[in-house]
């Protein structure tokens, strides 16, 4: 069940792709283009997280443009070799449907693809998939202080009914923090949703409780978070989509994990949820343990585990260019095209 | 009230009865005629509303019907797997200007809804339930939004594949647009209500201008009865009459009414105009029937009043009033009526006073003659024994000559206070006036009489008013009279009785009253008793009362005498009212 | 949720958290699942009766399953459970794995109280080979080595074998069926090694050549293993079966042959840059297959004159000495990307044109070295599972 998310996964539209042009050793030059929502708007380029801080170490940053664009140029010193590619040019703040064009007229060569854009994958375009690397949770906020809202709502929302269209089964439910390729636990965490039960929790609540503002940071869970409001409609929770920027008494957060290493992703999870755990956790079952104390109390509530995935145009090849954490690795990619 | 204001009045009411008459009847026909055009204007602007929702109805049906012929919607109907479609009816709807549409799979599950986005799965049961959906016609429908209900204008189009089914219900909102592309005449507005809940709710009346607890009656009673109704709301100049229109669902639920409001303000206005005409007129009415009146009742009314002068005049004694006579019409014949009226009243008078005179000489001669008599005969008697004694019994000479001289010189004392007596009364003075306090005056001239009323057996009593003001008038006279009026009750209680005196405030003036329970008065005794020398008595020269007259007389006063036979007699003097 | 440790429990328990974490790790499943019912046992208490069910979650086989089960029943009997139906405590046992390590999960539930407890396995090596086809030839493989570390050619002088990678020449030793490290003779560069670095070793007798771009190394295996580098550019010696061989330099930084090449005579002839050759046909006259940079394939006659180019090959060529066919055969690799399993096949010259002599052998990711070894050949192929480069040596079998 699990094994799939051990690897990087990639996938290859082949349907009508001609077997002529292609070989499997690569080819050096070339400039790769990607393109990426997010808006770096520091002076400085990124040196952590995934992404644009990957490319450091087999690239090196020649021009800067914050919020616009980016280059980076292949470092003939890079460890592991000079990278395939001459350069990779990421350009910014794109919207996920232009990538979607771009990568269609061949303006673009990787794309991030949002979900269920990777089961209409156009005739050429490959698909890279992380492993279920990021965690869409509800977090509640302080206000919230009865437990019974807190159960009634994790009970409310539907979520294969979220995963199957919205996320077009790109992903997986968890009630775990971790996810299982990580973990080899999280099946412990068994999601439960309860509209019954949710109802008579919330019914029990004093009314003034069941008025809820639910903040949503990336505008791209933006549709679930509608859905998530609606489902806690049914349940008899009054949930209000907070304007941009607003915290609300809820958020639905989208956390990448950042390392393979349990105990160290779950302390990455923890920070960026504003959740605390042990400092040390030497096993998997300490980790299990302290994973089990967050998600007590319903504080955080699992949603789902969603992979990084992008789109790679016809004239990309090699190894998929992100490894199972999401993390770039565009050094062992290649472009197809003239030869030297 | 007087003749000429009585005739001025009707005058008056003739006029404004005429204009009144009219004005009622412009209005009428005003009215009339405003509604008439109110209601033209009102089933207008319904028709042209009619002609709107219609053009709206095929704009949906179109829209729908061509999303439904589409290779999109076919795709979905025969895809396996609708879950990828969750994002289709958002761009489908904004390619076809609907504000609502909802791909639903034959089960009735939501594929994907572009009003709604996250509805995805939910079922929209009424469309299963209702079964057959003819194509190309529209509805109503409530349907439901993220932040609300609202009523929107509806079609189905079914998509069949095999086995498979797809409906594509889309639609547009009923809401401010919709009102706001109905061309609306000056002094007309249209207000949309939509009932998307239970009760009414204020805030789903859309379009312009003040919204009032009858409005809400207005729709309450529309949606109730699902029928055209019709009201005026409001009062005076911001009155409005209101066609109210139901509009219903395809199951014939009442799901929202449209109202069309025309303005009664020209109609207001215009009546205001025609009632402030109508008083002008009636005013000036008013003022011409004035003069005109006024003039026809002077030629009418002032030879009446000189002659009603005339006849107050004589009535107040100037018997020799005359009128002019200005006219020879029945006025005129009229006054010289009136003028030998007092002609002749003035002779009858002469000749009444003269009778009078003389009647009142031969009465105080009779009278003279009685009082007189009396006490002469007994001088003669007493003279003639005299004489006789000194003829025949000259030894009783003396004895008889006392006896003689002192009822001699009785009966000429009595001579001599009958005299007196008619002097008193022909000389009464002029009275002196003063303030009285006429209780005060009872009381000490009650004790005067104590005694001769305990001897006579009769009962004194005292009512005095202690709010019985004090009057002027002369105490003298006013002691003689009273004493009279004592006197004169204990001479009518031989056997006793009781005397009462009372006083009372009587306006600014005075009551007094004596009565007695002797053995009363007929009525011819009631108008004698007061004429001098008239008395009851056997004694006495009957002047008492008329004393007491003439005192009351000089007093400006008042007085008469109730009784009947048996039964006593009251006398009663009115003072100091100047009413009188 | 988890119940709290009472009584001669919390002894044990004590003793359980005092002990070092590593030490519950186990090398083995029967060793894992034996930790795991000493587990259970300090939950459920002496005496008690346990229903267990078993699931696997992992990418371990029934058999890794089987013995856990089995481990794990026969530890708790030995402490003094009993197992049934009906139990008055559930034990879930799963095997599930992360990206370390397998665990052996014990999910305990005794009324109320519910306990979790895991072990973890350390990875092993395994799997399984590629299973022959029904054809009258085909392609035999055979797992000889695994590793982390990439290899760029293996050969197997003697008894011995040599692997090169980019850290150095491997020596290794046969004691019995396993190959056991004797030494490594390291390579360094003063430049990094470019991407999909290639290598190849070129032996005569126990003497050999270790080829890099830019490096080339000389040394033998015997009496003592040693090896001796230099910087530079030299042609690497390209073996073909039936003893062609060829000469070529190697383009520096790069993942292919330049162009510069010789056959026969040390005249160096300028063609188009190529990634791999193979000598084919009649061993006396043979024709090269050139796989081309530009995904074509170019067969060559010993006059470099073009005889045909065939479009669609993979970018691995090396000749194969057999029995099957007439003449030696070329293995090719398909035509793929790095991230998808790789094929080889055997093909044969005729007709002035390649004609598959064998069904494809599947390998579980790409191939990244495939060598000419006379009779057989050497295909080294990365693992997409594991991540870890598997030796192989294959030959073309048939019904002969």
């Amino acid at each position: 069940m699990c094994s799939r998310w051990l690897a990087v996964y990639s996938l290859l539209a082949l349907a009508g792709l001609p077997l002529a042009q292609a070989a499997t050793r690569p080819r050096y030059g070339g400039v790769l283009r990607v393109e990426i929502r997010e808006n770096i708007e520091s002076v400085d380029p990124p040196d952590s997280g995934t992404g644009l801080a990957d490319l450091m170490g087999a690239f090196s940053i020649t021009r800067w443009e914050a919020g616009l664009r980016a280059t980076y140029a292949a470092d003939n010193n890079a460890p592991g070799g000079r990278p395939f590619v001459d350069a990779v040019e990421v350009r910014m703040g794109r919207p996920l449907r232009d990538q979607s064009i771009d990568l269609e007229v061949g303006k673009a060569d990787v794309i991030e693809l949002g979900a269920g854009e990777s089961r209409r994958g156009a005739a050429g375009r490959k698909i890279w998939m992380s492993a279920p690397v990021r965690i869409v949770a509800l977090v509640f906020g302080p206000r919230v202080e009865d437990a019974r809202i807190r159960e009634g709502l994790a009970l409310a929302v539907d979520r294969t009914a979220i995963l199957n269209v919205l996320l077009q089964r790109q992903g997986e439910i968890s009630g775990a923090l971790l996810p299982q390729w990580i973990s080899g636990y999280a099946f412990l965490f068994q999601p439960a949703a309860d509209l019954g039960r949710a109802r008579t929790l919330i019914a029990a609540a004093p009314p003034g409780a069941r008025n809820l503002s639910l903040g949503v940071e990336d505008g791209g869970l933006r549709a679930m978070a509608d859905r998530v409001a609606l489902n806690a409609r049914d349940a008899g929770l009054t949930v209000t989509t907070a304007p941009q920027g607003n915290a609300g008494d809820v958020r639905l957060v989208d956390a990448q994990v950042a390392s393979s290493d349990p105990a160290r992703a779950l302390a990455g999870i923890a920070a960026a949820l504003g959740l605390i755990v042990p400092a040390r956790m030497e096993n998997a079952e300490a980790v299990y343990n302290a994973e089990r104390a967050v998600l007590e109390g319903f504080r955080v509530v699992p949603l789902f585990h969603l992979p990084d995935v992008y789109g790679a145009g016809p004239r990309v090849r090699g190894a998929a260019g992100i490894s199972p954490l999401g993390q770039w690795k565009f050094g062992n990619v290649w472009l197809e095209g003239d030869r030297p | 009230m007087t003749f000429r204001t009585r005739l001025l009045l009707i005058f008056t009411l003739a006029v404004v009865a005429s204009v009144g008459v009219v004005e009622l009847l412009v209005q009428k026909a005003t009215r009339r005629e405003f509604e008439r055009m109110d209601a033209a204007r009102s089933d207008a602007l319904v028709t042209q509303f009619r002609k709107e929702f219609d053009r709206r109805s095929q704009e949906v049906v179109r829209a729908v019907g061509g999303i439904g012929r589409s290779d999109s919607a076919l795709n979905i109907a025969i895809s396996p797997d609708p879950t990828s479609f969750y994002g289709e009816a958002g761009e489908l709807a904004a390619a076809h200007s609907l504000d609502l549409l909802e791909l639903v799979a034959g089960d009735g599950a939501i594929v994907s809804s572009a009003e709604w986005p996250a509805r995805f799965g939910y079922r929209e049961d009424w469309l299963v339930e209702h079964g057959d959906w003819r194509e190309g016609q529209a509805f109503l429908r409530r349907a439901e939004l993220p932040d609300g209900v609202t009523l929107a204008l509806a079609a189905v189009s079914t998509v069949t594949a095999g086995d498979r089914k797809l409906f594509v219900v889309g639609g547009q909102q009923l809401d401010q647009a919709f009102l706001s592309s109905l061309v609306l005449p000056d002094g007309m507005r249209a207000l949309l209500y939509r009932s998307l809940q239970p009760k009414f709710a204020a805030e789903q009346m859309l379009g312009p201008g003040p919204r009032s607890a009858e409005l809400r009656a207005l729709v309450e009673d529309t949606l109730a009865r699902k029928r055209e109704r019709y009201r005026i709301v409001g009062r005076g100049a911001d009155a409005e009459s209101f066609h109210a229109l139901p509009l219903a669902g395809y199951d014939g639920a009442a799901l929202g009414a449209l109202l069309i409001g025309s303005s009664r303000r020209g109609l207001a206005e215009l009546e205001s105009k025609q009632l402030r005409y109508g008083i002008e007129v009636a005013a000036f009415g008013i003022l011409m029937s004035v003069a005109l009146g006024a003039w026809a009742t002077a030629r009418v009314t002032r030879p009446v009043e000189r002659l009603a002068r005339s006849a107050t005049a004589v009535a107040a004694g100037n018997w020799d009033t005359t009128v002019e006579v200005t006219s020879g019409d029945e006025i005129g014949r009229l006054a010289l009526a009136f003028n030998r009226m007092t002609e002749e009243l003035m002779a009858q008078r002469e000749r009444l006073v003269q009778a009078e005179r003389v009647a009142a000489w031969r009465e105080l001669a009779r009278r003279l003659a009685h009082e007189l008599k009396n006490p002469l005969f007994p001088l003669q008697i007493t003279v003639e024994n005299m004489q006789r004694a000194r003829s025949q019994y000259p030894e009783q000479f003396d004895e008889v000559f006392r006896e003689g001289s002192q009822t001699l010189l009785a009966e000429l004392g009595n001579l001599k206070q009958i005299v007196a007596r008619f002097s008193d009364f022909a000389k009464m003075p002029a009275p002196e006036m003063q303030p009285l306090d006429f209780n005060r005056l009872i009381g000490e001239t009650m004790k005067l009489f104590e005694a001769q009323l305990a001897r006579a057996g009769i009962a004194a009593r005292e009512e005095l008013d202690p709010a019985a003001p004090t009057v002027m008038a002369d105490p003298e006279q006013m002691t003689r009279a009273l004493r009279n009026l004592i006197l004169n009750a204990i001479d009518a209680m031989p056997q006793g009785g009781t005397l009462t005196v009372r006083t009372r405030r009587l306006g600014p003036g005075l009551r007094l009253e004596v009565a007695d329970t002797g053995q009363g008065l007929t009525p011819e005794e009631c108008g004698r008793l007061f004429t001098p020398y008239y008395t009851t008595k056997t004694h006495g020269t009957g002047l008492g009362l008329a004393i007491v007259q003439s005192v009351v007389s000089d007093h400006h006063g008042r007085i008469s005498v109730a009784g009947a036979p048996g039964k006593g007699a009251t006398f009663q003097i009115d003072l100091g009212d100047r009413t009188g | 949720m988890i119940a709290a440790v009472k009584g001669w429990h919390a002894v044990l328990a004590a003793v359980w958290i005092l002990v070092p974490a590593r030490a519950w790790a186990a090398d083995d499943v029967a060793g894992a699942a034996r930790e795991l019912a000493a587990k259970t046992a300090l939950f459920t208490g002496a005496g008690a009766t346990i229903s267990a069910s078993y699931r696997n979650l992992s990418s371990l086989g029934p058999v890794q399953l089987e013995q856990a089960r089995a481990g794990y029943e026969a530890a708790l009997r030995q402490m003094g459970m009993r197992l049934g139906d009906g139990g008055t405590v559930e034990a879930q046992i799963s095997l599930s794995e992360n990206g370390s390590q397998y665990l052996l999960i014990a999910d305990l539930r005794k009324g109320d109280d519910r306990q979790v407890a895991m072990v973890e396995i350390a990875r092993w090596k395994g799997g399984p080979g590629a299973k022959p086809t029904d054809s009258a030839a085909w392609i035999e493989r055979k797992v000889v080595w695994e590793q982390e570390e990439q290899v760029l050619d293996a050969a197997f002088p003697g008894d011995a074998m040599v692997l090169l990678a980019p850290s150095g020449v491997g020596i290794y030793a046969k004691h019995g069926e396993q190959w056991e490290l004797r030494q490594v003779l390291s390579i360094s560069s003063s430049r990094p090694w470019p991407r999909d670095l290639r290598g190849h070793l070129s032996f005569q007798g126990a003497t050999f050549r270790a080829f890099l771009p830019g490096v080339t190394c000389g040394g033998a295996t015997e009496p003592e293993p040693r090896m001796e580098c230099h910087a530079g550019e030299y042609p690497w010696s390209v073996e073909s079966a039936g003893g062609a061989g060829m000469s070529a330099y190697f383009a520096p930084g790069r993942n292919y042959f330049d162009g510069r090449l010789s056959i026969e005579n040390p005249a160096i002839h300028n063609g188009p840059p190529f990634y791999s050759a193979a000598a084919t046909g009649d061993p006396r006259q043979p024709v090269w297959l050139l796989a081309l940079v530009n995904g074509k394939a170019q067969v060559v006659d010993g006059g470099f004159n073009v005889l045909a180019e065939i479009p669609g090959w993979g970018s691995d060529v090396a000749s194969i000495e057999t029995r099957c066919g007439k003449g030696n055969q070329v293995l090719a690799t398909q035509p793929s990307d790095a991230g998808d399993t790789d094929a080889v096949q055997s093909y044969i010259w005729k007709d002035r044109s390649m004609a598959a002599a064998t069904p494809a052998a599947i390998f579980p990711g790409p191939v990244t070295a495939l060598w000419a070894r006379g009779g057989s050949a050497v295909a080294v192929a990365r693992d997409l599972e594991t991540g870890k480069y598997v030796v192989y040596v294959l030959t073309v079998a048939c019904g002969l």
